[in-house]
């Protein structure tokens, strides 16, 4: 009864934390509207949304494997319509409570760079 | 469409994870498009270092290295971090012997035992001979630092933050990976030559970078020449980067 | 011969208190780990000059003990010697949850830790570290299955299970020893005799390790112990120790006599300040010597006290061989050239450092911790000790 009790109680961490903190209607979370841009996507916004994390992944491992260097499809390509990164990823990021660890290491300024 | 062993793992484990296979079918698709690829095999890059032109106190590679690639720098000297590294070496066993210079980083080697040792193949050497470290692929197990022959490598053990007057065309890294000298290779994809050697050019310095399949390039008519050599040849690690001088 | 196994009961406040003890000890392991990785491994001893310290030296460690009490636990089951059937399952036991550790040690060691299932999806065949991970698991897995083909008595299963799970930690002892044997850089890595010499080393570790448990553990749960049982396990442990103590002495001296080698051998067996007195008196002193003569001394062979000793002795001169192995290497400057000197910002030609810190330390004893929590609490669950352990060749 205790093992049961300990388990769902660690079981629901989670769910237990992002009801509190961030994630989807979770305590403090302001829904994400995202700027819109005039011209296309790569992609039609509704597949980006969804999958634009495996299409970003790919293209990093086609960039340092094979020395594929398409910036469209990659971080770089997504700055250059929007240049603001707190607009663009970190809102939505933040809405559904991922940390994605791109910025640690890559370049994507959150206000837009005064030149270019 | 043509699935390469990678997609085809990776749409095994998307399927293992039970996530709807229609969702990675059409990226491989879209990649396949594109695939102009800058590692060309046809190209071996390698460089040459006169060192006789190499000035006591002269700096120049190493500061441009760390500029252009945003080399972090501890303050500890046993965790900092070198790409490319001065070493002054002298006749063992002699005395009196004269005191010289020269640039030590990593040599690319042809045969690169870090690359043989790591685990999960996050170091691996391109096409082009490259040898590189997939930062987001290392687990940091640090084997490939035992292996290396030449101390090339460096292990991250700190938090590095962004600061102003980064170079932004380089990402920086996140503690926990090993990392190393990529012969500037974001530079050289772009049809550029590593910053060391740019900075040394300028310097009238004696480093040259080229394609040593080009029998025209300057790197391989001085290895041609037979006045290059090799640090550490015993080991048969063959280093893309000969010394002039030595 | 008929062994009634039975769990511990379990209830005493001894028991809990043992276990709260080991369980705070067990948790420094995850704990530290965590510290490290958030802050980065430069809380750690470990620098660019010495990348691998404490963590791997315990990982070694743990993986010999491991190999070696699987090797006792399979003494009966597979080499025939039946009098050591009662000590089958808790060495059996002790083998799974050493490797457990080990890996643990490994992984939490890692730069990035929370990379873990990256192994699972890019595997390098051509690493040594990629072969070990294989070798680890299924070693895992088949001292598992060993362990449970004994609770159901299956005999011809556990015969099959015992000897493959023998091959197999003969295979991981191989690999652990080639993660450094195949390093042709480094003078005091590269060697052939490595992956013989961990197995040996293996051996007589995990006998010592053996017999100290065996003691305590029959002598706090109140049953009885064959005290000949034990005397046969000091015996054999000097035997492994003898051929520990001729590994090294091949090693040392074949690596002695090439000229280029002189500046490491020396700096190992001479001028190395705390790596030398290591290696002579934590190794070669108290971890072979001092134990083969209690063993091997008719006067002290059959003493508990002095076989308790020995067993101490040799389990901690193993760890130090293990950081023998693992450490010295990495201080050793690396020679750019054959006959140069060199310096530089980086420390070339120069001799590296390594402390342990407290880090690391901790780290290390709550690995041990994990093993202790996990034997705890094992005993209790299932049925591994036997009720009496007595020479099959009668009572006294
Ligand atoms: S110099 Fe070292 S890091 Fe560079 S390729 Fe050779 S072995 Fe690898
Ligand atoms: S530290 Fe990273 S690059 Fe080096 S061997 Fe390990 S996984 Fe490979």
């Amino acid at each position: 009864m205790l093992a049961v009790a300990v388990f769902l109680a660690v079981f629901s961490l989670p769910f237990v934390y992002n009801t509190f903190n961030v994630g989807i209607g979770g305590a403090g979370s302001v829904a994400p509207k995202l700027v819109h841009k005039k011209g296309e996507c790569v992609r039609d916004a509704d597949w980006m949304r969804r999958n634009h994390m495996q299409l970003l992944v790919h293209t990093r491992e086609d960039a340092v494997r094979e020395g594929v260097r398409v910036t469209d499809h990659g971080i770089k390509g997504c700055r250059t319509c929007h240049p603001n990164r707190a607009e663009f990823c970190d809102q939505c990021h933040g809405y559904v409570g991922v940390k994605p660890e791109c910025w640690d290491c890559h370049y994507y300024p959150s206000k837009p760079e005064k030149t270019a | 469409m043509s699935l390469d062993r990678r997609d085809f793992l990776k749409i095994g484990g998307a399927m293992a994870c039970g996530t709807a296979l229609t969702t990675a079918v059409p990226i491989v698709s879209a990649m396949t498009e594109a695939n102009e690829t800058r590692a060309d095999a046809g190209n071996q890059w390698a460089m040459v270092v006169d060192i006789n032109k190499c000035p006591p106190d002269c700096t120049a590679c190493y500061d441009a290295c760390r500029k252009e690639n945003n080399v972090p720098h501890f303050a500890e000297p046993a965790l900092d971090i070198h790409w490319i590294r001065k070493v002054t070496f002298k006749q063992k066993g002699v005395p009196g012997a004269e005191e010289r210079n020269m640039p030590v980083m990593c040599f690319h080697c042809e045969h690169p035992p870090c690359a043989h040792v790591c685990p999960v193949a996050a170091t691996f050497k391109r096409k082009d001979g490259i040898v590189l470290v997939d930062k987001h692929r290392c687990i940091g197990c640090r084997y490939c630092m035992s292996a290396c022959p030449y101390k090339a490598r460096s292990f991250v053990s700190k938090h590095v933050e962004h600061e102003p007057g980064q170079n932004p065309d380089v990402p920086l890294r996140m503690h926990g990976v090993v990392e190393k000298c990529e012969l500037c290779v974001h530079r050289v994809d772009k049809g550029l030559e590593p910053a060391c050697v740019e900075a040394c050019k300028a310097q009238g310095g004696g480093m040259a970078f080229g394609n040593l399949n080009d029998p025209q390039s300057e790197v391989s008519k001085i290895v041609r020449s037979g006045k290059a050599t090799r640090l550490r040849a015993d080991l048969g690690t063959n280093p893309r980067v000969f010394y002039v001088g030595i | 011969m008929n062994i009634t196994f039975t769990k511990v009961e379990g209830n005493s406040s001894g028991y809990w208190t043992f276990m709260a003890l080991a369980g705070a000890v067990a948790s420094l392991a995850p704990l530290t780990a965590l510290y490290m990785f958030i802050n980065g491994h430069h809380v750690t001893g470990m620098t660019n000059q010495v990348p691998w310290g404490m963590p791997i030296v315990m990982a070694v460690y743990l993986i010999g003990a491991s190999a070696g009490s699987l090797v006792l636990s399979a003494m009966s089951s597979v080499f025939g010697r039946t009098e050591y059937k009662p000590f089958a399952r808790i060495a059996a036991m002790l083998a799974v949850l050493l490797i457990t550790a080990a890996l643990m040690a490994i992984i939490l060691d890692w730069g990035r830790p929370d990379r873990i299932l990256v192994p699972f999806f890019h595997f390098q065949p051509r690493s040594m570290f990629s072969l070990n991970a294989i070798l680890y698991n299924s070693y895992m897995l088949v001292g598992f299955l060993y362990l449970v083909a004994q609770f159901k008595n299956h005999e011809v299963w556990q015969k099959r299970l015992g000897l493959l799970a023998v091959f197999i930690a003969v295979g991981v002892h191989s690999g652990t020893g080639a993660i450094f044997g195949f390093v042709y850089v480094r003078e005091l890595y590269g060697s052939p005799l490595l992956p013989p010499s961990f197995i040996a080393a293996a051996l007589s570790s995990g006998t010592a390790m053996m017999i100290i448990v065996l003691h305590f553990t029959f002598q706090y749960t109140g049953r009885r112990l064959d005290e000949r049982l034990i005397h046969g396990m000091a015996r054999l442990m000097g035997v492994f120790m003898l051929i520990v103590l001729y590994f090294l002495f091949v090693e040392n001296v074949t690596r002695a006599y090439a000229p280029k080698n002189y500046e490491a051998v020396s700096f190992l067996l001479l001028h190395g300040g705390k790596y030398t007195a290591i290696f002579w008196g934590g190794l070669i002193i108290s971890g072979l010597v001092i134990p083969s003569l209690i063993v091997f001394n008719p006067k002290t062979s059959k003493a508990m006290g002095w076989i308790l000793i020995a067993s101490f002795l040799q389990l901690t001169g193993v760890l130090f061989e293990r950081f023998i192995i693992v450490i010295p290497a990495q201080i050793m400057p690396l020679e750019l050239f054959a006959d140069k000197e060199i310096t530089s910002v980086f420390m070339d030609g120069g001799y590296a450092d390594y402390s342990v810190s407290l880090v690391e330390a901790l780290y290390s004893v709550g690995l041990i911790g994990v093993v202790v929590f996990g034997f705890g609490l094992c005993i209790k669950l299932w049925p591994m000790i036997p009720e009496e352990a007595v020479h099959s060749s009668g009572d006294l």
